[in-house]
């Protein structure tokens, strides 16, 4: 076989959508914008501790009391009725999420439904007529019925949903960053910031909304500012070269950075700053998903080229520890935490139960293009 | 003068090469379609800058970063291609071109998404060690290393690939 004609045959199969009008219509939305750095340390003077508690909320009320692992585990499909997807419920129910294309970015569940966060690709049918209305989130409660959060008008993209579903951030082609707390009937006490052009990635790090700017408008976001909408207070060149915060129990924080072209690992104590551990190793990469207890980590990363799933004793390996055998092999692992430290991994169509020390207990088939939503009964 | 004078032109001149590469680098049609355009809007963006020189390597640069970018922050790499489209796609030598055809698709999928790249930059889009070190944002010794390895794991998996693939990458 000759790899490069094959490459060519298999190149001829891309269908031909490029369009001038569309990337135009974009692009005028977006301007490129410098800052400058601040150092690391910023981070662990900012990262505060998330109510664990309140991650994974699941849903939790869809007649599923007495299910247990793997029968509780909620998850999207492709190709439902008019293209949509389909949420399929813990309880056994299958509900139609007016979306389209390539479906929703994220899906949330919060105690009364579950939140939408549309991408670019994947527009919310707000109103019901089989005709997309943008980007942004939307609120489906749990008789199916859509509440969108954000105007049409919001970009496409840029749109985060807390951890723990309770607030939504989202951006205005004007670039004015909006923040609402997600209510019953939807988005509730909104606040807003004006914002300087070419934010690339929203994020949530407990109640505090980072703002990712990627220099050139084309490598990973470099630099961030955070906003506390609750205070209103917004501090600017938050850190250079974090790639990803998450915040843990008792004043630490996780933090995911890029040095020398190598991913680090950066332990935090983030009442004083100082760096409790840190590991660099080559096979890192991907979200971090962090146990409740904040004790394990499951990572994506590149070992003998393929992609596993790590998991780790976070103490442990920062001190030198190895991770267990991996859970979940594939291009594209979905993590979701048990209340009891366990873990759900979907790859591919397979849905597999693994305890912390990698060991499977218990695996089944999902449909093809399944995304996970998370456990109900976490 | 039209800030974006010019860009239409370009689009419709490169805008099928560059689809082709997406899909290459992702292998979804869908993901394919949001790298295009999302690389093709910061290109607009920045057109005044860029079209005086290579455009096309700044929007393939996008994409790269892009494709890595969004498998790092949202896990959301999907199966390199639906099986179904292959064996569909009909060629008169069918049977073994079907043959090589699903092989391949399974060999990189098999790869990390920057290994991928590589491969696809290399092989399909013929770019030097430089060039695609330019395009993937790293060294040219990370573009080596991701080559090699990204061929010697394709080789465990396709025995009949061409020895001299594996002789280009050292």
């Amino acid at each position: 076989m000759n790899l490069r004609d094959e490459l060519g045959g298999l190149a001829g199969q891309a269908p031909s959508y490029a369009s001038s009008d569309k990337a135009l219509q974009t692009a005028k939305r977006r301007r490129a914008v410098k800052m400058t750095a601040a150092p690391l340390a910023a981070v662990a003077a900012i990262a505060v501790a998330i109510p664990l508690a309140l991650q994974n909320i699941g849903g939790g009320s869809d007649g599923i009391d007495g299910a247990s692992g793997l029968d509780t585990v909620e998850y999207i499909t492709p190709g439902g009725p008019n293209g949509h997807d389909v949420l399929h419920t813990a309880g056994g129910r299958e509900l139609e999420i007016p979306a389209f294309f390539t479906g929703v970015r994220t899906v949330i569940a919060v105690p009364n439904g579950w939140v939408l966060g549309a991408n670019g690709n994947s527009h919310i049918d707000g109103d019901g007529d089989g005709e997309p209305d943008g980007g942004g989130a939307g609120l489906i409660d749990r008789d199916g019925e859509l509440t969108m959060l954000t105007g049409p008008d919001a970009d496409a993209v840029l749109n985060a949903v807390s951890a723990d579903g309770s607030l939504i951030a989202w951006l205005m082609p004007d670039d004015v960053l909006h923040v609402a707390e997600i209510g019953p009937s939807g988005a509730e006490n909104e606040v807003t910031t004006p914002v300087e052009p070419g934010v690339d990635v929203l994020a949530w790090s407990g109640d505090l909304l980072a703002i990712g700017q990627s220099p050139n408008d084309v490598t990973l976001p470099q630099r961030w500012d955070v906003w506390d909408p609750r205070s209103g207070d917004f501090e600017p060149d938050w850190a250079e070269g974090v790639l990803e915060t998450v915040a843990l129990p008792d004043e630490r924080a996780l933090v995911s950075v890029r040095e020398n072209d190598d991913p680090c690992l950066v332990y935090l104590d983030t009442s004083t700053g100082n760096e409790l551990g840190k590991r660099c190793q080559s096979f890192i990469g991907g979200p971090l998903d962090v146990s409740p207890d904040g004790k394990t980590l499951y990572l994506r990363g590149e070992a003998d080229g393929g992609v596993i799933g790590q998991i780790l004793d976070l103490e442990a390996y920062l001190n030198g520890g190895e991770p267990t055998p991996a859970c979940g092999q594939g291009m594209d692992l979905q993590v979701d935490w048990t209340p009891g430290g366990e873990l759900f991994v979907l790859s591919g169509a397979t849905l597999q139960e693994c305890s912390t020390t990698g060991a499977v207990l218990g695996a089944k088939k999902l449909p093809d293009g399944s995304r996970l939503v998370g456990s109900a009964g976490a | 003068m039209d800030r974006y004078e010019g860009f239409r032109e370009f689009v419709v001149a490169r805008g099928a090469a560059l689809s082709r590469t997406a899909y290459l680098l992702c292998g979804s049609h869908a993901t394919a379609e949001e790298l295009v355009q999302d690389a093709l809007a910061k290109t607009a963006a920045n057109w005044r800058k860029v079209h005086g020189g290579n455009p096309e390597g700044y929007a393939r640069r996008i994409m790269v970063n892009q494709h890595t970018s969004w498998w790092r922050k949202f896990g959301r790499e999907r199966p390199f291609a639906d099986v179904s489209q292959v064996v569909g796609s009909g060629r008169p030598d069918a049977s073994r071109a079907t043959t090589d055809r699903l092989v391949l698709v399974t060999a990189l999928a098999a790869l990390a998404p920057k290994q991928r790249a590589a491969i696809v930059l290399r092989f399909y889009e013929d770019l030097s060690e430089n060039e695609i070190a330019h395009a993937m944002g790293v060294t040219n010794g990370t573009v080596k290393r991701n080559i090699y390895d990204g061929l010697r794991r394709m080789r465990a998996l396709i025995p009949t690939l061409d020895d001299i693939e594996l002789e280009v990458a050292r």
